[in-house]
C-alpha cells in the first residue's frame, strides 16, 4: 500500500507499517504535508506547517530502523495539532492576533511525550481565538470549514484539527476541552473525540483558559487509535502538579477485551433539553445497535446537567477573565468582538461566587458518580440535540441564536468538564443535511479504556463508523 | 432549561440562573485536591478485570 494510500486509512496500521519497512516516514511524512498543502487550503485547516522539522524527524526514523534499533510505538507517524501546544523556538499563535508572534521557551509535555513515542510534528492547525468557542467562527484566522459540508460549522474551539483529521490530511490530532472543545468537533465532523479524566493528561505547555476545566486529549478515526495516543501522552507530570500518579493502562491491549459484560445506563428521555426528532430517531436506533451487538443496557433517568452546566460556566468565566486582565488592559483592539464578548461578563461574577461553584465540584462528582455508577459501568448518552448547524446560522452577531445554538451542542456535553469525568463522543450516523451525529460514553473517573474498549466494540460490531466524507484527500477532485 | 446554561445568555438570564444554582449550594470548603476525590472514586467503581490488568 502506497503512503497516499495509508494515509486514508488509521494511525496503528501506518504505525505497522513503518515498523514492518513496509513504508518509509519520509513517504508517510511528505504525503501528509502534500495533503496539508493540497486540500488543507479548501478547509482552511492549517496554520503553519513545519515542514523542515517534520522531514528531518521523518529521517531520523527511517535511518533507526535502518541501523537496527527497535522503533517506539507512533515511529514515523505524522501528526498535526491545535495550535495551542507550546514547541520551544516556534510560533505559537493560539488563533489570535494578540499571539501572533509569540514564540514559547518551553515544549509541551505532551508533545514531548508525542516525540519520545516517535510521531512525526508537521506544524500547527487553526483553532478557535484563544481556544473561547464552541462554533469553530474565527474572523481573525477565518473560519475551517467541515470536509462533510463547508456551509456547516465544524464546532470549536478546536476546529482546525477535526477538519485534518476527518478529511485524511493527518492521521490524528490533539486538543483541548474546556467546555466541548474536542468532542463536539469531533461529532460535527464524523470522528472520535477524547476527554481525558481530569489529571490523567498534562496540560504543562498548553494555552491555559481555564484550569479547573482544561483538558487535553486526542481527536482520531479510531478507537484504537485514541487508544495508541493516550499511551503515550498519559500519566503524571512534574510540570502539571494536577496530574495523577494513577498507572496508565495498557490501553491498547484492554480495547480487545469483550465489552459484553459491561452495564450500560442508556440516559432516556424526557431530557431537560429535547432532542430534535431526528437525533432523537438516530439515538433511538444507536441503542438497538448496541442491544444487538450484545450489550447490556438499561435505561437512566439523566441527572440533572443544569446546575452542572452553570458551575462549570461561571468557573470558566471567572478564570478565563482573570488570565486575559492584562491582555484585556493593553490589547482589547485586537480581540475577535465575540471572544470580547464571552470574557467581559467574567468581570461581573463575585468572588464568593467563583469560589462557591469550584469549591462544589468535588461533591458534584460524587453525587452524580453514586447515580449513575453504582448499577452501571458506563453512561450513554445524546452527544448533541440538535443536527450540526450551518455556518450562517451560527453567526455570532445574532446572539439569540448563538445562544440556543451553543446550548444545543455543549448541554449534554459541558457538565463532564466541571465533573472531571472521561467522555468520548463518535459517529453514530448522518442526519438528512448528510452532516454526522454522534453519541456520547462517560465512565467513572480514569475509566478511559472502559470508553475505548466499548466505542471498539461498537465500531467493528455494531458499525459506529462512518466512510469518507465528500472532501477527503485523493478523493475525485479532492487533491 | 432556560437558554444561557453552557453559551453566553443575555445578560438577565444569566444572572437569574447564577443566583439560583448558587444561592442553593451550600458551601464546601473541602480542601483535598480534586484528583484525589477523582481517584478514590476510580478505585470505588473499578472492575476486576480492568484492575488485573497491567500499566502500559
Amino acid at each position: 500500500m502506497s503512503a497516499a494510500e495509508l494515509l486514508r486509512g488509521e494511525l496503528w496500521a501506518a504505525a505497522a507499517a513503518v515498523r514492518a519497512g513496509d513504508v518509509k516516514a519520509r513517504e508517510l511524512t511528505s504525503a501528509a504535508i502534500d495533503a496539508l498543502t493540497s486540500v488543507g487550503p479548501e478547509l482552511n485547516a492549517v496554520a503553519e506547517l513545519d515542514v523542515e522539522r517534520a522531514l528531518a524527524a521523518a529521517d531520523r526514523i527511517d535511518r533507526a530502523r535502518a541501523a537496527g534499533y527497535d522503533l517506539p510505538p507512533l515511529a514515523g507517524v505524522p501528526l498535526a495539532h491545535k495550535d495551542m501546544f507550546y514547541r520551544a523556538g516556534r510560533v505559537c499563535a493560539s488563533g489570535t492576533r494578540i499571539r501572533a508572534d509569540f514564540v514559547p521557551e518551553v515544549t509541551a509535555t505532551v508533545l514531548e511525550r508525542l516525540d519520545a513515542a516517535g510521531a512525526v510534528d508537521l506544524g500547527r492547525l487553526n483553532m478557535v481565538e484563544f481556544a473561547l468557542g464552541l462554533t469553530g467562527h474565527n474572523d481573525i484566522t477565518g473560519h475551517p470549514r467541515n470536509p462533510w459540508s463547508t456551509d456547516h460549522i465544524t464546532g470549536g474551539s478546536s476546529s482546525g484539527p477535526v477538519a485534518a483529521v476527518a478529511a485524511r490530511l493527518v492521521f490524528a490530532a490533539l486538543g483541548s476541552d474546556t467546555g466541548g472543545s474536542i468532542r463536539v468537533p469531533a461529532a460535527c465532523t464524523g470522528i472520535l473525540g477524547l476527554k481525558p479524566t481530569y489529571g490523567r493528561v498534562s496540560r504543562a505547555g498548553a494555552l491555559p483558559l481555564s484550569h479547573t476545566l482544561d483538558h487535553v486529549g486526542p481527536l482520531g478515526r479510531s478507537a484504537r487509535d485514541l487508544a495508541l495516543l493516550m499511551e503515550a501522552i498519559a500519566g503524571a507530570d512534574r510540570r502539571d502538579p494536577t496530574t495523577s500518579t494513577a498507572p496508565v493502562p495498557a490501553y491498547s491491549r484492554l480495547i480487545e477485551r469483550s465489552p459484553t459484560g459491561l452495564r450500560l445506563a442508556v440516559a432516556a428521555p424526557p431530557f431537560e433539553l429535547p432532542l430534535d426528532p431526528e437525533v432523537a430517531a438516530l439515538y433511538d436506533a444507536a441503542v438497538d445497535r448496541m442491544k444487538q451487538a450484545g450489550l447490556q443496557a438499561s435505561e437512566l433517568a439523566l441527572p440533572a446537567l443544569g446546575p452542572p452546566n452553570v458551575l462549570r460556566r461561571i468557573v470558566m468565566m471567572a478564570e478565563a477573565a482573570a488570565r486575559h486582565e492584562d491582555f484585556l488592559a493593553e490589547r482589547r483592539d485586537a480581540y475577535n468582538a465575540y471572544t470580547l464578548a464571552r470574557l467581559d461578563p467574567g468581570f461581573e461574577l463575585s468572588a464568593t461566587t467563583y469560589l462557591r461553584a469550584v469549591g462544589w465540584r468535588a461533591e458534584a462528582v460524587r453525587r452524580f458518580a453514586g447515580e449513575v455508577f453504582a448499577e452501571a459501568d458506563v453512561l450513554v448518552l445524546p452527544a448533541m440535540a440538535e443536527p450540526v448547524p450551518r455556518l450562517d446560522a451560527t453567526d455570532a452577531a445574532d446572539m439569540a441564536g448563538y445562544v440556543r445554538t451553543v446550548n444545543a451542542l455543549g448541554h449534554f456535553i459541558c457538565p463532564f468538564n466541571y465533573l472531571g469525568l472521561p467522555a468520548l463522543t463518535m459517529p453514530m450516523g448522518c442526519t438528512a443535511n448528510g452532516l454526522p451525529m454522534a453519541i456520547q460514553l462517560v465512565a467513572p473517573p480514569f475509566g478511559e479504556a472502559r470508553l475505548l474498549r466499548l466505542a471498539h466494540h461498537l465500531e467493528t460490531h455494531a458499525g459506529f463508523r462512518l466512510g469518507e466524507p465528500p472532501i477527503t484527500v485523493g478523493r475525485p477532485g479532492n487533491g | 432549561m432556560a437558554e444561557g446554561t453552557v453559551g453566553d445568555a443575555p445578560e438577565e438570564t444569566w444572572r437569574r440562573e447564577v443566583h439560583a444554582i448558587v444561592e442553593e449550594l451550600p458551601f464546601d470548603d473541602d480542601l483535598s485536591c480534586f484528583v484525589v476525590t477523582l481517584e478514590t472514586l476510580a478505585e470505588e467503581f473499578a472492575l476486576d478485570d480492568e484492575a488485573r490488568d497491567g500499566a502500559a
